[in-house]
């Protein structure tokens, strides 16, 4: 795949929600309730698996009153291939674990 | 893109305004993300949940601004980081070629190598050269400061470097009497002060207790004469100009100064203090790196040397009493005074003194040498005529020597330091000249007053490097100037020649090309040189225009 990210135990956590229900569309601070990332390590690797292609963002198309549309967040076709494969290896290498009950 | 509404607690308050504000300033090409994480806030209830949310989107931001300016660092100057929605990064248009880091490092090189000690040395020389040596405002500032500082230290030595150095009479005189209060040896600074009485007007009081304390010392009456004589001299000058049989009469008819002179010609010794004056002025300056050499320079070099001419014309009444006195045949009366006459040259020329002050020993010696030759001829003392005759030949074989010695001895020592000076002003002025341009036209370009001129763009190109090579060159250039301004600072002073230390200093104010653009002639050579110039590009320009069209 032509750009390497270098999956921390931190983006591999967040591969590995964002593959729970790959096809669901995500808010940041879901995402950060379940990973358990800060804002501030979560968005940095949105960003970047965003630049790489992998993952799709949107907008809410319809807000709730009174509030401003929220950011979405899930893999791109390439992004789950590549998210597996990246999952599998660092498990392997025993370099990440799963979430207990998740695997 | 609309805003979260304020949350109602202080801590979502707090977590709201400043993602809000940085949100403001957040680069434009990340600022969804930033607004993807104020979206969020709003979802959040827990109070310090919703701080460590915006903490992390504060993060966030400066990690974006860290990165924006990362990006525009490795972009040439003028051009625009993609997304800003400014003109573009300048794709198609002439831009400089190396990113802004490596122009910012270039002019950061230049500007580290300045301000080094040696850097900065040579550059306040160098200003000092263009100057000539004079004091400025500032230097005025530095002595007052030095001053105020070495009284609270109670460093009498300080204070009277303040009081030699300062050319405002007032303050001067104010340091000078808190230097002697402080350690009466220092007495011998109320004589060093300015080279002419006009300058600074000879204190009576100061006088006195010079007399006082030094009563031995010739230096001291001759000091008093000069300013005793000088500014009634001055203002017949003025009034009737300069006749030296109308001076002489005026110098003979005033009898405070004929009696000072008297009593110099008839003290033991000769110090006209300008050793000690050059000790304390090296010691203060090996204290006080920082000081100015103009600082340094200007007190030494305005140390007074009594009013050589007066102290000859004394030697020439004295001369002309010896004569009468043999006409009057009273021959021992006549060989006593000339006498006197020959051992105070001898006194002026083996004293503490400058070389002028050697000089007009030699003279006053060679006055009374002759006096004794005539008085011993026409007495019949041949064999002593004939020693008086040699002794003469003698000092004028040693005058002429010591032109003859010191000519070389001066060209050895001074010569080799003119293709460094001429580096140290050349590259100085170049150096001034393309970081000025280069400025500019960085300037213009950040701006973007100026876009796709080609000139600008290599003036931006290579100004910084030229800037940092000349700063170079500057220092290779100044070292040997480092080398013996450390030397005087540091070493012993018989070592060092003081007429030395000032052609060295000189040498580097005589290659000035910014001096000599005062020179009428060289203006309209420098005119006429870039109107040629602007001319010769215009025609190039003209040329090549023709060329691409066909």
């Amino acid at each position: 795949m032509g750009i390497r990210l270098r999956s921390s135990r931190q983006t591999l956590d967040l591969l590995e929600t964002l593959l729970l229900h790959p096809s669901q569309w995500r808010h940041g601070y879901a995402l950060s309730q379940e990973t358990g990332l800060a804002s501030g390590t979560l968005y940095p690797i949105l960003m970047r698996l965003e630049k790489t292609g992998w993952l799709e963002t949107r907008w809410e198309d319809v807000p709730v009153a009174g509030r401003p549309p929220r950011h979405l967040y899930r893999l791109s076709g390439s992004g789950r291939e590549w998210a597996l494969e990246e999952l599998k290896a660092a498990q392997q290498s025993k370099f990440w674990k799963p979430v207990e009950g998740r695997a | 893109m609309t805003m979260a509404a304020a949350p109602s607690t202080f801590a979502g308050r707090v977590a709201h305004r400043s993602l809000t504000l940085a949100l403001r300033l957040w680069p434009e090409e990340t600022r969804e993300w930033g607004v993807a994480v104020l979206a969020e806030l709003g979802e959040i209830t827990e109070p310090s949940e919703s701080f460590h949310w915006a903490a992390g989107g504060i993060m966030l931001f400066f990690r974006a601004v860290f990165s924006r300016a990362l990006d525009w660092l490795c972009l040439p100057s003028g051009g625009a980081v993609a997304g800003t929605g400014k003109s573009g990064d300048g794709s198609g248009r002439m831009l400089p070629r190396p990113p802004r880091w490596v122009t910012a490092a270039l002019l950061l090189g230049a500007i580290a190598l300045l301000l080094l000690p040696q850097g900065r040395e040579a550059v306040s020389t160098l200003e000092a050269s263009w100057r000539d040596f004079e004091l400025t405002p500032s230097d005025h500032r530095r002595i007052e400061e030095l001053a105020v500082r070495a009284e609270k230290e109670k460093d009498a030595k300080g204070v009277a470097f303040a009081a030699l150095s300062d050319p405002e009479g007032d303050e001067a005189v104010q340091y000078a009497d808190r230097a002697v209060a402080m350690d009466p040896t220092l007495v011998w600074i109320y004589a060093s002060r300015f080279y002419r009485p006009e300058d600074a007007p000879t204190n009576k009081e100061w006088m006195k207790r010079l007399q006082e304390a030094d009563p031995e010392n010739a230096f001291v009456y001759l000091y008093a004469a000069w300013g005793e004589a000088e500014p009634r001299l001055n203002t017949l000058a003025r009034v009737h100009g300069v006749s030296k049989e109308s001076w002489e009469s005026a110098l003979a008819g005033d009898a405070q100064w004929m009696e000072l002179m008297g009593r110099a010609f008839r003290a033991p010794r000769y110090d006209s203090y300008y050793d000690r004056h050059r000790e304390l002025s090296r010691e203060v300056w090996s204290r006080e790196r920082g000081l100015d050499v103009a600082l340094v320079a200007y007190g030494l070099w305005s140390h007074p040397i009594p009013s050589p001419m007066e102290t000859v014309t004394f030697a020439k009444f004295r001369i002309y009493e010896a004569d009468k006195q043999l006409a009057n045949k009273h021959p021992e009366q006549a060989e006593k005074i000339a006498g006197e006459v020959r051992d105070f040259g001898m006194k002026l020329t083996t004293g503490k003194g400058s070389y002028i002050e050697r000089m007009t020993g030699l003279d006053i010696e060679r006055r009374g040498l002759e006096a004794l030759h005539r008085i011993y001829g026409a007495t019949r003392r041949e064999s002593e005529a004939s020693a008086a005759l040699a002794e003469v030949e003698r000092l004028d074989a040693q005058k002429t020597q010591s032109f003859l010695a010191f000519g070389p001895t001066y060209a050895a020592a001074v010569e080799p330091y003119r293709w460094r000076a001429a580096l140290v002003q050349y590259s100085a002025l170049l150096g001034i000249l393309t970081a000025l341009v280069a400025l500019l036209c960085l300037l213009l370009l950040e701006l973007r007053i100026v876009r796709g001129r080609r000139v600008v763009s290599l003036a931006a190109d290579y100004g910084p490097l030229v800037f940092l090579l000349c700063s170079a060159a500057l220092l290779v250039g100044f070292h040997p100037f480092a080398g013996f301004l450390t030397e005087y600072r540091t070493a012993n002073l018989t070592s060092i020649d003081p007429r030395i230390f000032a052609g060295r200093l000189f040498v580097l104010g005589e290659v000035n090309p910014a001096a000599s653009l005062h020179e009428p002639y060289v203006r309209w050579v420098v005119f006429t040189v870039a109107l040629a110039v602007v001319a010769l590009g215009v025609l190039l320009r003209g040329i090549l225009r023709r060329k691409r069209a066909a």
